[in-house]
């Protein structure tokens, strides 16, 4: 088992870092999309699906279900994948989140009724989410080129790989596939993606509102969001990188505030 | 005797933090001050307080002006477009730039359910300013959220220049939208988006 996992890791490494080695991202500043068209593309299919289907039963679940039942699912949910974070945490060399994961999982798996309930985050044991796209990042993977996929969103080709890892290297997927389950392993993603776009309900869809361009906003977002929780775990925080000042502008800024 | 092992440390201290001091300029506790001001100001004066919306929205547009660096944002958020476009361009997308601002932050006042602002802590941004550090905590529990202000000093008030929430920087992402609008457009291009959005959420 160790051994597979290793090998699928290595193979991954070496076909991502060969598809990243075009352009190193910059700070979040510019995020390397070399087949922008295409994603631009994909990105329309999402949002009609997104429009079409998503957001409708996403809106259901979350205006017609209690909001209690929506935090057993989601609770539930969270608890099916503390393996998958807790083999990252291992794998990232991380040995209190490894803890702290572990605890999530034992607490909530028992006194937290087959993880319904956070009980462990009550107790002080925090859900810190970790998947291999963040692994391969700490191990030195660069985020490799952009892309926008229907259902799945915006990602990169490190982190595209590490949801595939992440998937086969599942316990609760082996288990589901041995028995033949078919209906869990449509069922959780379906699950969890209804879940997640109701929790981003009112922010995403003001952004896309807003927004003079959706796309750009959320690959930028994407990118800057995947940088922090990447760093959070290596530097302890989550501070932004980059640089205020002003490229071609002279720096004498305004002393006044602007006038009405 | 401790403390004279403390005395060195403490000479050592005061003379390494005296020049960052000097080059920060806003004290972190006026920086820490500043942030909670705003968030009390905000929770009191406009998202909790029983008054029509427009009220809500002009008081918010005031306090937006007062604490927000508009200038130095919009600056930063047409990069290296600004210098390509004309003073009127310039000028005009500064005044959407804000009022944009003003009116999608409108937009989420119903969204307010008795959230706390936690201020956590402060660091140097390398940059002549302060990060400051906070947390939006939900009353009925659930993940916090970080976020964290960029301030600058403004003729010895501290002014924000942006917002980061979880990693995600306003600035910064406005920038690539923009971006990738006035490569295509230009300047003119983009108020013109601007202006539109502007109307539809309400503004002028």
């Amino acid at each position: 088992m160790k051994s597979t996992a290793k090998t699928i890791a290595c193979a991954v490494f070496a076909l991502t870092l060969t598809g990243c080695a075009t352009q190193p991202p910059a700070d979040g500043q510019a995020v390397a999309d070399p087949i922008e068209p295409f994603n631009r593309a994909m990105y329309q299919v999402h949002d009609v699906l997104d429009q079409a289907v998503i957001r409708p039963a996403a809106w259901t679940y979350k205006n017609v279900l209690p909001g209690q039942v929506q935090y057993y699912v989601h609770s539930f949910l969270t608890n099916l994948g503390e393996p998958i974070v807790f083999l990252n945490n291992v794998l990232q060399g991380d040995g209190e989140r490894a803890f702290n994961t572990f605890m999530r999982f034992t607490l909530n798996s028992t006194f937290g009724l087959a993880g319904m309930l956070d009980f462990a985050g009550e107790a002080g044991f925090e859900a810190e989410p970790e998947d291999f796209g963040q692994t391969l990042a700490v191990w030195g993977v660069d985020d490799g080129p952009f892309l926008f996929l229907p259902l799945i969103g915006p990602t990169n080709a490190r982190d595209l790989t590490g949801r595939v890892v992440d998937s086969f290297l599942d316990p609760f997927n082996h288990i589901a596939r041995a028995h033949d389950a078919e209906g869990f392993l449509y069922g959780r993603p379906i699950a969890a993606g209804i879940d997640r776009r109701a929790r981003l309900m009112p922010t995403y869809d003001d952004m896309r509102a807003s927004s003079v361009d959706f796309y750009a906003t959320l690959r930028s977002a994407y990118a800057q969001n995947r940088a922090a929780q990447i760093r959070n775990q290596a530097a302890g925080d989550m501070l932004p990188d980059y640089n205020f000042d002003m490229p071609d502008a002279d720096d004498a800024t305004p002393a006044t505030p602007p006038t009405n | 005797m401790i403390r004279r092992f403390l005395a060195p440390l403490f000479v050592a201290a005061t003379l390494t933090v005296a020049p960052v001091a000097a080059h920060a300029e806003i004290a972190p506790d006026q920086a820490k001050q500043f942030i909670s001001s705003i968030a009390d100001r905000g929770i009191n004066n406009i998202l909790a307080a029983d008054v029509p919306v427009e009220e809500r929205t002009r008081r918010f547009r005031d306090m937006f002006i007062e604490t927000f660096d508009v200038d130095t944002t919009a600056r930063f958020v047409l990069a290296r477009h600004w210098r390509a476009a004309t003073p009127e361009e310039q000028q005009e997308f500064k005044q959407l730039f804000r009022d944009y601002n003003v009116l999608i932050w409108a937009q989420r006042f119903d969204e307010y359910n008795g959230q706390r602002l936690d201020v956590t802590g402060t660091q140097p941004d390398g940059d002549a300013g302060i990060f400051v550090e906070s947390r939006v905590v939900a009353p009925q529990g659930g993940q916090p959220v970080n976020i964290i202000w960029r301030l600058r000093d403004r003729g010895g008030q501290p002014q924000v220049i942006d917002i980061v929430v979880e990693g995600v920087s306003m600035a910064l992402t406005y920038r690539s939208e923009y971006d990738s609008v006035v490569s295509r457009s230009g300047v003119s291009g983009l108020n013109q988006l601007l202006r539109q959005k502007v109307q539809e959420l309400g503004g002028r």
